[in-house]
Protein backbone atom coordinates (compact mmCIF):
# COMPACT_ATOMS: atom_id res chain seq x y z
CA UNK A 1 0.00 0.00 0.00
CA UNK A 2 2.74 2.35 1.20
CA UNK A 3 4.73 1.97 -2.55
CA UNK A 4 1.56 2.96 -4.14
CA UNK A 5 1.07 5.35 -2.60
CA UNK A 6 4.19 6.92 -4.34
CA UNK A 7 3.60 5.71 -7.30
CA UNK A 8 -0.10 7.01 -7.23
CA UNK A 9 1.33 10.55 -6.56
CA UNK A 10 3.92 10.31 -9.01
CA UNK A 11 1.29 9.87 -11.50
CA UNK A 12 -0.92 12.72 -10.66
CA UNK A 13 1.67 15.24 -10.43
CA UNK A 14 3.37 13.40 -13.74
CA UNK A 15 -0.39 14.10 -15.08
CA UNK A 16 -0.69 17.45 -13.72
CA UNK A 17 2.39 18.98 -15.27
CA UNK A 18 1.64 17.16 -18.52
CA UNK A 19 -1.57 19.21 -18.50
CA UNK A 20 -3.82 16.19 -18.65
CA UNK A 21 -6.97 17.36 -16.72
CA UNK A 22 -8.99 14.27 -16.50
CA UNK A 23 -6.29 12.04 -15.47
CA UNK A 24 -4.87 14.08 -12.91
CA UNK A 25 -8.45 13.70 -11.59
CA UNK A 26 -8.81 9.94 -11.74
CA UNK A 27 -5.30 9.98 -10.03
CA UNK A 28 -5.30 12.18 -7.51
CA UNK A 29 -8.63 9.60 -6.55
CA UNK A 30 -6.23 7.50 -6.57
CA UNK A 31 -3.96 9.27 -4.19
CA UNK A 32 -6.59 9.82 -1.70
CA UNK A 33 -7.43 6.21 -1.90
CA UNK A 34 -4.19 5.40 -0.40
CA UNK A 35 -4.47 7.93 2.53
CA UNK A 36 -5.30 6.25 5.90
CA UNK A 37 -8.78 7.27 6.96
CA UNK A 38 -9.56 9.61 9.75
CA UNK A 39 -9.80 8.18 13.23
CA UNK A 40 -13.27 8.45 14.88
CA UNK A 41 -13.41 9.55 18.60
CA UNK A 42 -14.38 6.36 20.65
CA UNK A 43 -17.74 6.57 21.72
CA UNK A 44 -18.85 9.05 19.33
CA UNK A 45 -21.78 6.91 18.17
CA UNK A 46 -23.01 6.84 21.65
CA UNK A 47 -22.78 10.66 22.25
CA UNK A 48 -24.27 11.42 19.49
CA UNK A 49 -27.20 8.95 20.03
CA UNK A 50 -27.53 10.32 23.91
CA UNK A 51 -27.49 14.12 22.43
CA UNK A 52 -30.20 13.52 20.05
CA UNK A 53 -32.27 12.13 22.89
CA UNK A 54 -32.26 8.48 21.52
CA UNK A 55 -29.87 6.26 23.77
CA UNK A 56 -29.69 6.68 27.58
CA UNK A 57 -26.00 7.49 28.68
CA UNK A 58 -25.39 4.45 30.36
CA UNK A 59 -23.91 5.03 33.77
CA UNK A 60 -20.34 3.06 34.66
CA UNK A 61 -21.53 -0.39 35.85
CA UNK A 62 -20.56 -0.77 39.66
CA UNK A 63 -17.95 -3.80 41.02
CA UNK A 64 -20.21 -6.03 42.16
CA UNK A 65 -18.08 -6.70 45.93
CA UNK A 66 -18.64 -2.81 46.00
CA UNK A 67 -22.44 -3.29 45.80
CA UNK A 68 -23.10 -5.83 48.29
CA UNK A 69 -20.39 -4.06 50.45
CA UNK A 70 -22.47 -0.83 50.35
CA UNK A 71 -25.79 -2.92 50.67
CA UNK A 72 -24.41 -5.07 53.49
CA UNK A 73 -23.58 -1.76 55.49
CA UNK A 74 -26.64 0.00 54.55
CA UNK A 75 -28.81 -3.01 55.97
CA UNK A 76 -27.01 -3.05 59.13
CA UNK A 77 -27.33 0.42 60.14
CA UNK A 78 -30.90 0.12 59.60
CA UNK A 79 -30.61 -2.83 61.78
CA UNK A 80 -28.91 -1.25 64.85
CA UNK A 81 -30.74 1.83 63.96
CA UNK A 82 -34.07 0.06 64.69
CA UNK A 83 -32.14 -2.01 67.94
CA UNK A 84 -31.30 1.32 69.23
CA UNK A 85 -35.22 3.08 68.97
CA UNK A 86 -36.19 -0.26 70.46
CA UNK A 87 -33.56 0.47 73.48
CA UNK A 88 -34.14 3.89 74.19
CA UNK A 89 -37.64 3.23 76.42
CA UNK A 90 -35.72 1.45 78.54
CA UNK A 91 -32.24 3.67 78.68
CA UNK A 92 -34.37 6.98 78.80
CA UNK A 93 -34.29 7.88 82.20
CA UNK A 94 -30.88 7.07 83.57
CA UNK A 95 -29.81 9.16 80.62
CA UNK A 96 -31.77 11.98 81.53
CA UNK A 97 -30.67 11.54 85.30
CA UNK A 98 -26.52 12.01 83.89
CA UNK A 99 -28.03 15.35 81.66
CA UNK A 100 -29.05 17.54 85.10
CA UNK A 101 -29.87 20.80 84.51
CA UNK A 102 -27.91 21.77 87.67
CA UNK A 103 -24.75 19.49 86.39
CA UNK A 104 -25.04 21.94 82.89
CA UNK A 105 -24.96 24.96 84.97
CA UNK A 106 -21.70 24.25 86.39
CA UNK A 107 -20.09 23.26 83.35
CA UNK A 108 -20.68 26.61 81.48
CA UNK A 109 -20.13 28.40 84.48
CA UNK A 110 -16.71 26.83 85.04
CA UNK A 111 -16.05 27.67 81.33
CA UNK A 112 -16.71 31.01 81.23
CA UNK A 113 -14.54 31.35 84.35
CA UNK A 114 -11.61 29.52 82.60
CA UNK A 115 -12.33 31.94 79.42
CA UNK A 116 -12.06 34.97 81.18
CA UNK A 117 -9.33 33.86 83.24
CA UNK A 118 -6.91 32.62 79.68
CA UNK A 119 -8.12 36.22 78.71
CA UNK A 120 -6.90 38.13 81.62
CA UNK A 121 -3.40 36.03 81.47
CA UNK A 122 -3.60 37.11 77.77
CA UNK A 123 -4.16 40.89 78.61
CA UNK A 124 -1.00 41.22 80.94
CA UNK A 125 0.89 39.94 78.08
CA UNK A 126 -0.50 42.34 75.56
CA UNK A 127 0.37 45.17 78.03
CA UNK A 128 3.64 43.97 78.41
CA UNK A 129 4.47 43.53 74.72
CA UNK A 130 3.25 47.11 73.97
CA UNK A 131 5.45 49.13 76.65
CA UNK A 132 8.55 46.78 74.78
CA UNK A 133 7.08 48.08 71.70
CA UNK A 134 6.62 52.09 72.55
CA UNK A 135 10.41 51.80 74.07
CA UNK A 136 11.97 50.42 71.16
CA UNK A 137 9.78 52.95 68.81
CA UNK A 138 11.12 55.60 70.36
CA UNK A 139 14.72 54.67 70.28
CA UNK A 140 13.99 53.92 66.71
CA UNK A 141 12.99 57.00 65.47
CA UNK A 142 15.55 58.76 67.46
CA UNK A 143 17.84 60.80 64.72
CA UNK A 144 20.76 59.18 65.50
CA UNK A 145 19.04 55.39 64.63
CA UNK A 146 17.28 57.14 62.12
CA UNK A 147 20.49 57.96 60.04
CA UNK A 148 22.38 54.52 61.17
CA UNK A 149 19.09 53.19 59.23
CA UNK A 150 19.10 55.44 56.18
CA UNK A 151 23.27 55.04 55.80
CA UNK A 152 22.66 51.32 56.09
CA UNK A 153 20.16 51.02 53.03
CA UNK A 154 22.81 53.06 50.68
CA UNK A 155 25.62 50.54 52.10
CA UNK A 156 23.54 47.83 50.77
CA UNK A 157 22.58 49.32 47.42
CA UNK A 158 25.81 50.10 46.91
CA UNK A 159 27.12 46.60 47.35
CA UNK A 160 24.04 45.51 45.78
CA UNK A 161 25.54 47.52 42.46
CA UNK A 162 28.67 46.03 42.58
CA UNK A 163 27.74 42.79 43.23
CA UNK A 164 25.69 42.85 39.92
CA UNK A 165 28.72 44.62 37.69
CA UNK A 166 30.90 42.01 39.07
CA UNK A 167 28.65 39.18 37.78
CA UNK A 168 28.24 40.83 34.58
CA UNK A 169 31.67 41.59 33.80
CA UNK A 170 32.39 37.24 34.63
CA UNK A 171 30.02 36.31 32.32
CA UNK A 172 31.32 34.32 29.19
CA UNK A 173 29.53 32.55 25.95
CA UNK A 174 32.14 29.82 26.51
CA UNK A 175 29.96 28.21 28.99
CA UNK A 176 27.26 28.10 26.76
CA UNK A 177 29.27 26.56 23.72
CA UNK A 178 30.79 23.98 25.90
CA UNK A 179 27.91 22.90 27.27
CA UNK B 1 -24.53 4.79 -0.90
CA UNK B 2 -27.76 3.95 -1.22
CA UNK B 3 -27.94 0.82 -3.11
CA UNK B 4 -26.36 -1.98 -1.26
CA UNK B 5 -26.33 -5.54 -1.00
CA UNK B 6 -28.93 -7.98 -0.36
CA UNK B 7 -27.97 -7.79 3.76
CA UNK B 8 -27.47 -4.63 4.23
CA UNK B 9 -30.08 -2.04 3.93
CA UNK B 10 -30.16 1.12 1.67
CA UNK B 11 -30.23 4.36 3.34
CA UNK B 12 -33.55 5.16 2.47
CA UNK B 13 -34.49 1.72 4.40
CA UNK B 14 -32.78 2.70 7.01
CA UNK B 15 -34.26 5.91 7.12
CA UNK B 16 -37.85 4.50 7.00
CA UNK B 17 -36.57 2.18 9.72
CA UNK B 18 -35.47 4.79 12.01
CA UNK B 19 -38.94 7.24 10.86
CA UNK B 20 -40.76 4.16 12.17
CA UNK B 21 -38.74 4.29 15.84
CA UNK B 22 -36.20 1.83 15.00
CA UNK B 23 -33.23 2.97 17.31
CA UNK B 24 -31.03 -0.35 15.52
CA UNK B 25 -31.61 2.39 12.51
CA UNK B 26 -30.25 5.13 13.90
CA UNK B 27 -27.17 3.75 14.70
CA UNK B 28 -26.78 1.74 11.46
CA UNK B 29 -26.66 5.21 9.77
CA UNK B 30 -24.69 6.85 12.10
CA UNK B 31 -21.89 4.01 11.54
CA UNK B 32 -22.48 4.22 7.97
CA UNK B 33 -21.97 7.96 7.87
CA UNK B 34 -19.90 8.73 10.93
CA UNK B 35 -16.22 8.40 9.44
CA UNK B 36 -16.85 10.76 5.96
CA UNK B 37 -18.79 13.47 8.14
CA UNK B 38 -16.18 13.89 10.85
CA UNK B 39 -13.69 13.73 8.00
CA UNK B 40 -15.29 16.27 6.16
CA UNK B 41 -15.82 18.88 8.82
CA UNK B 42 -12.29 17.85 10.25
CA UNK B 43 -10.62 19.10 6.96
CA UNK B 44 -12.70 21.77 7.53
CA UNK B 45 -12.59 23.00 11.12
CA UNK B 46 -9.34 22.20 11.53
CA UNK B 47 -9.94 21.88 15.78
CA UNK B 48 -10.08 18.46 16.39
CA UNK B 49 -12.40 18.74 19.24
CA UNK B 50 -14.25 21.29 17.88
CA UNK B 51 -15.20 19.51 14.60
CA UNK B 52 -16.06 16.26 16.64
CA UNK B 53 -18.73 18.92 18.41
CA UNK B 54 -19.53 20.02 14.96
CA UNK B 55 -20.13 16.54 13.65
CA UNK B 56 -22.51 15.03 16.53
CA UNK B 57 -24.89 18.26 15.91
CA UNK B 58 -24.82 17.02 12.38
CA UNK B 59 -26.41 14.05 12.94
CA UNK B 60 -28.52 15.35 15.48
CA UNK B 61 -29.94 18.03 13.15
CA UNK B 62 -29.83 15.25 10.61
CA UNK B 63 -32.06 12.97 13.31
CA UNK B 64 -34.57 15.38 14.37
CA UNK B 65 -35.27 16.66 10.57
CA UNK B 66 -35.26 13.16 9.37
CA UNK B 67 -38.78 13.26 8.29
CA UNK B 68 -38.40 16.54 6.47
CA UNK B 69 -35.95 14.31 4.07
CA UNK B 70 -37.08 13.39 0.24
CA UNK B 71 -36.33 10.82 0.23
CA UNK B 72 -36.27 10.35 -3.40
CA UNK B 73 -32.86 12.29 -3.19
CA UNK B 74 -29.42 10.67 -2.13
CA UNK B 75 -29.27 10.50 1.42
CA UNK B 76 -25.13 11.13 1.48
CA UNK B 77 -25.86 14.15 -0.05
CA UNK B 78 -28.82 16.03 1.96
CA UNK B 79 -26.26 14.83 5.01
CA UNK B 80 -23.61 16.52 3.44
CA UNK B 81 -25.41 19.61 3.05
CA UNK B 82 -26.03 19.73 6.79
CA UNK B 83 -23.04 19.15 7.37
CA UNK B 84 -21.11 21.84 5.17
CA UNK B 85 -23.89 24.47 6.49
CA UNK B 86 -22.78 23.03 9.97
CA UNK B 87 -19.24 23.46 8.95
CA UNK B 88 -19.39 26.75 7.89
CA UNK B 89 -22.12 28.60 10.82
CA UNK B 90 -19.31 27.35 13.17
CA UNK B 91 -16.90 28.87 11.34
CA UNK B 92 -18.35 32.09 11.01
CA UNK B 93 -19.58 32.04 14.34
CA UNK B 94 -15.72 31.67 16.57
CA UNK B 95 -13.59 32.40 13.70
CA UNK B 96 -11.66 29.81 13.44
CA UNK B 97 -8.46 30.14 11.81
CA UNK B 98 -9.41 27.31 8.63
CA UNK B 99 -5.81 27.11 7.18
CA UNK B 100 -3.35 25.83 8.52
CA UNK B 101 -0.42 26.66 6.44
CA UNK B 102 2.06 23.55 7.35
CA UNK B 103 1.42 20.35 9.12
CA UNK B 104 3.87 18.52 11.27
CA UNK B 105 4.07 15.24 11.98
CA UNK B 106 3.08 15.63 15.45
CA UNK B 107 -0.45 16.96 14.22
CA UNK B 108 -0.74 13.77 11.53
CA UNK B 109 0.42 11.16 13.79
CA UNK B 110 -1.93 8.53 12.25
CA UNK B 111 -1.02 9.03 8.91
CA UNK B 112 2.89 9.03 9.26
CA UNK B 113 2.45 6.23 11.56
CA UNK B 114 0.83 4.19 8.84
CA UNK B 115 2.72 4.84 6.27
CA UNK B 116 6.32 4.78 7.76
CA UNK B 117 5.60 0.95 7.65
CA UNK B 118 9.04 0.36 10.14
CA UNK B 119 9.57 -3.60 9.06
CA UNK B 120 10.53 -3.72 5.61
CA UNK B 121 11.89 -0.44 4.57
CA UNK B 122 15.39 1.25 5.15
CA UNK B 123 15.33 4.42 7.18
CA UNK B 124 16.13 6.80 4.43
CA UNK B 125 12.89 5.13 2.41
CA UNK B 126 11.01 5.51 5.78
CA UNK B 127 11.53 9.09 6.41
CA UNK B 128 10.93 9.90 2.62
CA UNK B 129 7.55 8.00 2.85
CA UNK B 130 6.62 10.05 5.69
CA UNK B 131 7.95 13.36 4.27
CA UNK B 132 5.64 12.52 1.02
CA UNK B 133 2.17 12.08 3.71
CA UNK B 134 3.15 14.97 5.81
CA UNK B 135 3.42 17.21 2.07
CA UNK B 136 0.19 16.09 1.05
CA UNK B 137 -1.64 16.04 4.53
CA UNK B 138 0.03 20.04 4.21
CA UNK B 139 -1.10 20.64 0.58
CA UNK B 140 -4.84 19.94 1.68
CA UNK B 141 -4.59 22.01 4.53
CA UNK B 142 -2.83 24.69 2.61
CA UNK B 143 -5.86 24.98 0.82
CA UNK B 144 -8.45 27.47 0.90
CA UNK B 145 -11.40 26.04 3.14
CA UNK B 146 -14.04 26.10 -0.15
CA UNK B 147 -11.26 24.52 -2.14
CA UNK B 148 -10.36 21.84 0.94
CA UNK B 149 -14.12 21.27 1.12
CA UNK B 150 -14.26 20.19 -2.41
CA UNK B 151 -10.93 18.30 -2.52
CA UNK B 152 -12.49 15.94 0.27
CA UNK B 153 -16.04 15.75 -1.37
CA UNK B 154 -14.69 15.17 -4.72
CA UNK B 155 -11.57 12.94 -4.28
CA UNK B 156 -12.31 11.83 -0.61
CA UNK B 157 -15.98 10.96 -0.60
CA UNK B 158 -15.92 10.56 -4.48
CA UNK B 159 -19.02 12.79 -4.98
CA UNK B 160 -19.83 13.91 -8.39
CA UNK B 161 -19.63 17.58 -9.46
CA UNK B 162 -23.06 18.22 -9.50
CA UNK B 163 -23.50 16.64 -5.89
CA UNK B 164 -21.04 18.55 -4.91
CA UNK B 165 -22.64 21.53 -6.36
CA UNK B 166 -26.03 20.75 -4.52
CA UNK B 167 -23.78 20.17 -1.12
CA UNK B 168 -22.10 23.76 -1.33
CA UNK B 169 -24.70 25.12 -2.87
CA UNK B 170 -22.29 26.57 -5.54
CA UNK B 171 -22.88 26.81 -9.34
CA UNK B 172 -21.58 23.72 -11.23
CA UNK B 173 -19.18 25.87 -13.04
CA UNK B 174 -17.46 27.58 -9.59
CA UNK B 175 -17.25 23.44 -8.41
CA UNK B 176 -15.21 22.38 -11.48
CA UNK B 177 -13.24 25.74 -11.11
CA UNK B 178 -12.90 25.22 -7.71
CA UNK B 179 -11.22 21.62 -7.96
CA UNK B 180 -9.01 22.64 -10.72
CA UNK B 181 -7.79 25.07 -8.89
CA UNK B 182 -7.48 23.39 -5.82
CA UNK B 183 -5.58 20.47 -7.29
CA UNK B 184 -3.24 23.08 -9.19
CA UNK B 185 -2.40 24.57 -5.95
CA UNK B 186 -1.64 21.20 -4.09
CA UNK B 187 0.83 20.46 -7.01
CA UNK B 188 2.45 23.74 -6.32
CA UNK B 189 2.32 22.75 -2.90
CA UNK B 190 4.15 19.60 -3.67
CA UNK B 191 6.64 21.10 -6.05
CA UNK B 192 8.05 23.74 -3.65
CA UNK B 193 8.50 21.23 -1.08
CA UNK B 194 11.42 19.03 -3.86
CA UNK B 195 7.83 17.08 -4.64
CA UNK B 196 8.15 16.55 -8.90
CA UNK B 197 7.55 13.34 -11.25
CA UNK B 198 9.72 11.65 -12.09
CA UNK B 199 9.70 10.43 -16.00
CA UNK B 200 9.04 6.95 -16.84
Amino acid sequence: MKRHLHRAVNEWLRDEDEGRSQQAESSLTGVFSYLPVQPIPVGFAERVLARAGLAPILAPAQPWAAVWTLRAALSLSLVLGALFLLLLPSYLPSLLGIVHPGRVTEIGVAALVGVFHRLGVGLVIWRALTSVGAILSSALSSPPFMTAIALGILLSIGAFRFLHDLVVSERSSQYVSSA
Amino acid sequence: MSSRGNNVPADVELVQQALAGSQEAYRLILTRYQRPVISLVRRMVSEAALAEDVAQEVFVKAFRALDSFDQRRKFSSWLFKIAHNSAIDQLRRRQVDTVALETTDSEQPDLVAVIADTSVDSPATRMERRDLAAAIEGAVSSLRPEYREVVVLRFQEGLAYEEIAQVTGLPLGTVKTHIFRARKAMARHLAARGWSPTKG
